[in-house]
């Protein structure tokens, strides 16, 4: 899934408050913001909450963005940071009973093999998870993913070194065996 | 490619986000942009954000420790004025009428019990009688009764719980409960749902089953409930009028052959109505 070209027009007319415009903007970035909640947000939060969440900080903070070229990365950024305000308040509401308002905890994966990587996935600090799902799950290019994170391409790839070596153990840890994944992937 | 990452490009199959859930959350927005005053109160944007952005493709982010201390503070505050307000409970619960435990938890009376605990988390121990219970929803209220039979936790807020001969009946007015018998799973209920935690003694099951004897059971649930009071320990006197009810119940049933061997098992193990059951049995030899 790539970041479609953002239209400068298309931006001014979301900033001007133009309706139909915001809703072409989010139609755009819709399916690209779901997939970074869907791998991202853990089993706590449901991904379509935090992306309707993305979506208002978008229309409603696009005044900050004036070079449409830097519009990639942040969106990331602002999903990004939605997620962790998310799960901060996640874990608050665990904390403090009632204190917030509760919300549903999405449904589980049904797939076997595809839960038990996910918690592997889920298992991992954020910093390793996001350059496993940008690289690997969703095949970006390292400078593309560089761009997106906000950091140089080597940190990228050290990072998403040592995200692998620690993906792989605990997918052993989690029973996620080679052979698990013969039966699980090939219909 | 590895093994474990073609697993994560299956998991990348397997949640790929679907065209309803775009378009469910594309509805959604929709009505949210609808009413201005929910994008009102949206964070107000930072100024300058785009040039962090820009600079952050520049160079790494820096730790920022501090950011999380900030937030954390707060949290903590609460978390400790929580526990600095909430003097105790410990007091006996006994009579009848409405007890206003706390601000939040209110209780109808009508039996005896004991409260522990402190006001965010109340634990009563209900020993007899009934006891009505209203808590406050959404105030992080973590409610439970105990009986011996099993425990009630407040989900919801408002339920009954009563303890008699049938043992403890949790009753849901309004939310919901998780309730805990002896040796069972825990159980939600629900609004108008009703859930009874059976005796855990012999001595409560045969007290049990002279209650439903009275409320009409029919012979099946009666030998069920005896059954299930002759697996548990209690007294060997217990245990004998057990036995001897069985022996009653299938013989008032017409099922003889069944009573023949409920007064052999009687007779095995003794008792003092072994007499008027052997004689009775007697009457029952040859009959289909």
């Amino acid at each position: 899934v790539s970041l479609p070209p953002v239209d400068p027009q298309l931006l001014s007319a979301v900033r001007r408050g133009d309706r139909a415009a915001s809703e072409r903007l989010a139609a755009g970035i819709v399916p690209v913001v779901l997939r970074w909640c869907t791998h991202l947000v853990g089993p706590r939060l449901d991904p379509e909450d935090v992306c309707h969440d993305v979506l208002v900080q978008v229309l409603t903070r696009v005044d900050s963005l004036r070079d449409p070229v830097a519009f990639p990365a942040w969106l990331y950024q602002v999903t990004r940071r939605e997620i962790g305000r998310q799960q901060r308040r996640r874990w608050l509401r665990d904390l403090l009973p009632g204190f917030l308002e509760d919300v549903p905890v999405p449904p589980p994966v049904h797939d076997d093999l595809a839960r038990r990587v996910q918690a592997a996935l889920d298992a991992l600090p954020f910093a390793m998870r996001e350059v496993l799902v940008l690289c690997d799950m969703e095949e970006r290019p390292h400078d593309e993913v560089a761009a997106l994170l906000g950091v140089p391409l080597g940190t990228v790839k050290s990072r998403l070194h040592r995200a692998r070596r620690r993906f792989e153990a605990d997918a052993r840890a989690l029973d996620l065996a080679p052979d698990a994944l013969t039966d699980g992937s090939t219909p | 490619m590895s093994r474990f990452r073609a697993a994560l490009r299956h998991l990348a199959e397997v949640r790929r986000p679907t065209a309803a859930q775009s378009q469910r959350v594309l509805t959604r927005l929709s009505r949210t942009m609808a009413r201005p005053e929910a994008l009102d109160r949206a964070p107000v944007p930072r100024p300058g954000g785009e040039e962090r952005v820009l600079a952050r493709l520049r160079r790494p982010e820096p730790a920022r420790p501090w950011g999380a201390v900030l937030w954390l503070a707060p949290a903590l505050l609460l978390l400790l004025l929580r526990v600095i307000e909430a003097p105790p409970l410990d007091r006996d619960l006994q009579g009848s009428g409405p007890v206003a435990l706390t601000g939040d938890v209110t209780l109808d009376l009508d039996g005896s019990g004991r409260v522990e605990g402190t006001p965010g988390s109340p634990r009563i121990r209900w020993d007899e009688g009934a006891v009505r219970v209203s808590v406050r929803p959404d105030r992080g209220i973590a409610l439970s009764v105990s009986t011996r039979e099993g425990l009630v936790e407040v989900i919801g807020t408002g339920f009954d719980v009563r303890r008699d001969a049938l043992g403890t009946t949790v009753a849901v007015d309004h939310g919901r409960v998780r309730v805990t018998c002896e040796a069972a799973p825990p159980r939600e209920i629900t609004a108008g749902e009703t859930l009874v935690c059976p005796p855990i003694s012999a001595a409560g099951r045969l007290a049990r089953v002279r209650a439903i004897q009275q409320g009409g059971a029919s012979p099946d649930e009666l030998v069920a409930e005896i059954d299930a009071g002759l697996a548990l320990h209690g007294p060997a006197a217990v245990l004998q009028e057990l036995r001897a009810l069985r022996f009653d119940v299938l013989v008032l049933a017409g099922r003889r052959a069944e009573a023949r061997e409920a007064a052999a098992a009687y007779l095995r193990e003794g008792g003092p109505r072994a007499a008027s059951i052997e004689a009775v049995s007697a009457t029952l030899e040859g009959a289909p």
